[in-house]
Formats: C-alpha cells, sequence, structure tokens
C-alpha cells in the first residue's frame, strides 16, 4: 500500500517543493541607529568660531547676536536599538539621554527622544544624516552656553 | 690587662684571661697577677674551663703552623724577581699624542672611504628599520625581517571612532570621526516635533527658525523674561 503511494514521481514532487521552500528565513536583527552628538559651548568672549561649527554658528547668531565664539569640545557616537537608551557624556559633569523610538520609516524618519541636561524629554522625528541644534540652558562657570547637535544615521543604508 | 672589681670581688676582664691562656703571664713581674689569676680561676671553674679550652687551642695552633723559611731562603728569590724587570703601567711614549691622534684620523676616514665606496659599488641602499614597517601594507601583519615583523595597524574600517575631543580630532591617524566636516543641520521640511516635557520648573523650549533651520532652544532665565513667540514646524 505505501509502496504504491510513495511512487518516485511523488518522491520527486517532494524533494522540488522542499528545495523551493527552502530554509527558514533567518530572524531579522534589530536595526540599530547610529546616534552622534556634538557638543558646543558658545560665549560672548572672543570670536574665534570653529571651522566646522560656520553653519550652527550663523544660524545661533540670528537669535543670540552676543554668542560669538564657538567652541567644538567634543563629538560622541553610539550605535542604539529601538528602546535602548544611552548617555552622552557633556561637559561639567553633565549629560544628555537619548532614546530610540522608532527607526526609519518608509519616508527615511527616525524618531528619537532627547533630554538635555535641566530640561525635559524632547520627542522628534527627523531625516537621518543632519543635525538637529539644541541650545540648552546649561552655562559653565565661565558663562559659556551648552550647544548639543543630534544627527542619527544611517536610515535605509543611506 | 687589668680587672675590675665589683660585688664579688676582683675580676679578670677578657684580654687578661687571654693573656694567661697564652702563657703571657710568666715569672717575674708578672708573676703576681698569674697567682692572682690562678686563684680567682680556682673559684671560678667555668672560667676555668675557657681558660683551658683557649691554651689547648693555642698549643693546636703552634703545633701546626709551618716553620718559616730561613733567610738564605730569600735571596735567590728576591735575584730572581729583580732580573725579571717587569713593565710597569704607563703612557707609551715611542708615540707622540699628536701623532697617535692623526693616525686614528686617517685610519678613521678610510674606513668611511672604504664603505661608501662598497655602498657604490654594489648599489644597495640601506633602508632604516622604521620605513620598511611603514611602506607595509596597514593590515595584516607582515614579516620585515627573520626577527621583526611590522605591528598591525587597523584599517579605517577596522576602527570605529566613539567618542573625540574637539581638539584632539586631527590628532586621528585610523578611523572614522563621528562628525567629519561641517555641521550639516536640519532643514525645516526635515524635522517634525512630536513632543517636548517641560523641565522640573516647567519651562518649555521653543522651536526657532533662524533661517530654514530650526533649532530647539531653552531659554536663560534672562531670556525667559523676554520670550519670543516660538514657531511651529
Amino acid at each position: 500500500m505505501v509502496g504504491t503511494l510513495f511512487t518516485p514521481r511523488l518522491a520527486g514532487f517532494v524533494v522540488l517543493v522542499s528545495c523551493l521552500a527552502g530554509p527558514d528565513p533567518a530572524p531579522e536583527e534589530p536595526k540599530r541607529v547610529k546616534v552622534t552628538v556634538v557638543t558646543i559651548l558658545a560665549s560672548d568672549k572672543g570670536d574665534e568660531v570653529d571651522a566646522r561649527l560656520k553653519g550652527i554658528a550663523a544660524e545661533v547668531r540670528k537669535m543670540n547676536p552676543q554668542l560669538k565664539a564657538f567652541k567644538l569640545v567634543s563629538m560622541a557616537s553610539k550605535s542604539l536599538a529601538v528602546d535602548e537608551k544611552a548617555a552622552f557624556p557633556l561637559v561639567d559633569e553633565q549629560s544628555a539621554q537619548v532614546v530610540i523610538r522608532h527607526s526609519a520609516d518608509p519616508n527615511n524618519r527616525v524618531s528619537l527622544g532627547v533630554t538635555p541636561p535641566k530640561q525635559g524629554e524632547i520627542a522628534y522625528r527627523a531625516v537621518c544624516g543632519k543635525f538637529l541644534p539644541i541650545v540648552t540652558r546649561y552655562q559653565t562657570e565661565g558663562k559659556e552656553r551648552l550647544i548639543l547637535a543630534v544627527r542619527v544615521q544611517p536610515c535605509n543604508g543611506k | 690587662m687589668t680587672g675590675q672589681f665589683g660585688e664579688s670581688g676582683w675580676t679578670p676582664d677578657a684580654e687578661l684571661l687571654a693573656a694567661y691562656a697564652d702563657g703571657e703571664l710568666e715569672d717575674g713581674p708578672t708573676g703576681d697577677l698569674r697567682n692572682q689569676i690562678e686563684t680567682w680561676l680556682a673559684r671560678h671553674p667555668r672560667a676555668a674551663d675557657k681558660v683551658e679550652a683557649q691554651r689547648r687551642v693555642t698549643e693546636w695552633f703552634q703545633a701546626t703552623t709551618p716553620a718559616d723559611p730561613p733567610e738564605s731562603a730569600w735571596e735567590p728569590v728576591a735575584a730572581r724577581l729583580q732580573g725579571l724587570r717587569l713593565p710597569l703601567p704607563g703612557p707609551d711614549r715611542r708615540w707622540s699624542r699628536w701623532a697617535r691622534l692623526t693616525a686614528l684620523g686617517i685610519t678613521g676616514a678610510a674606513c668611511v672611504l672604504l664603505a661608501f665606496t662598497l655602498a657604490t659599488l654594489l648599489g644597495r641602499r640601506e633602508v632604516p628599520s622604521w620605513q620598511g614597517a611603514l611602506n607595509q601594507p596597514r593590515a595584516g601583519a607582515s614579516s620585515i625581517g627573520p626577527d621583526m615583523e611590522a605591528l598591525p595597524v587597523a584599517t579605517a574600517a577596522e576602527v570605529e571612532i566613539l567618542s573625540v575631543q574637539g581638539d584632539d580630532t586631527a590628532t586621528l591617524v585610523v578611523g572614522e570621526l563621528p562628525l567629519e566636516g561641517s555641521l550639516l543641520l536640519l532643514q525645516a521640511d526635515e524635522l517634525t516635533l512630536t513632543a517636548v516635557e517641560p523641565a522640573r520648573d516647567n519651562m518649555v523650549p521653543e522651536v526657532r527658525k533662524g533661517g530654514n533651520a530650526p533649532m530647539i532652544w531653552a531659554p536663560l532665565d534672562a531670556e525667559r523674561e523676554d520670550p519670543e513667540e516660538p514657531d511651529q514646524v
């Protein structure tokens, strides 16, 4: 009975179907987003501007012309998974908390939350590869204004 | 060689006992001292035993010490030493100082000239070890000699710079900085603000647009006295 049902033709069909189905797909790795935080100190003393900060300095000066000097203190990046929180050290034991809320959507935008010093969380959605300036309310003892610039990348391979 | 008086009477000191053991206190001026010591030793048997042991050691030493050679034995030895005329250490007076310096200089110049000529003829050029190491591929260990290996240097793709101080960015040799070049700012249509939590003092930052680039602006207390109207993005 079994020999009658399990003909060579049927066996070949089973093998063909198995090959077409292929192995079980590997579980998709969670998408990680690389977050970059640039720490900047702006001051009304002097007029030296780091060459890398000319663009942001021009924008900030439109809001507060008294801030003339812009110094790049540090830059840091961390690769985060969704809902993973990370603290970025800034200056004077201050830090900024960053959490990825959602990886890149079809429009290539990432949702994240940033908590600067002495502030609540700022949640936003932004395109990849560009910085959002955050002028904080923290000042050093030398009255230098702490400014953050936050970027996420890459998104969908870009 | 004396003794000292204490509560138990006269006691000879160690040096005096040693002289007695060596037989230095014989009849004569020191005879009374010898009798005094013998009387004291009779009352101190332990000291007497030590003196007797010292006396036996002295006798054994005298019995086993070889006799000195006679004066006649030294004469031929002295004569032979005088005939040897051993050289004494000192400057070689055959060459003057200037002559020796001149010879040394000529020899050195000849060596340099010989080495230069050989190197030119053979067409060989020595490559410093550090230069050879730099010529090696940057990734992986490469042999530059039988006993040396170049230090494997990571490529930019193998290093991820996680954090760097602004003043140190020019010192990095390998790796990509978190920020290369100038900051490229978001444009207004590239940002959507979804929520802003107030601070503990209820301060809420504003979203300002200086031009096309939006920015989050948390006002200082002085700035809050004259707040600007926030723009919606």
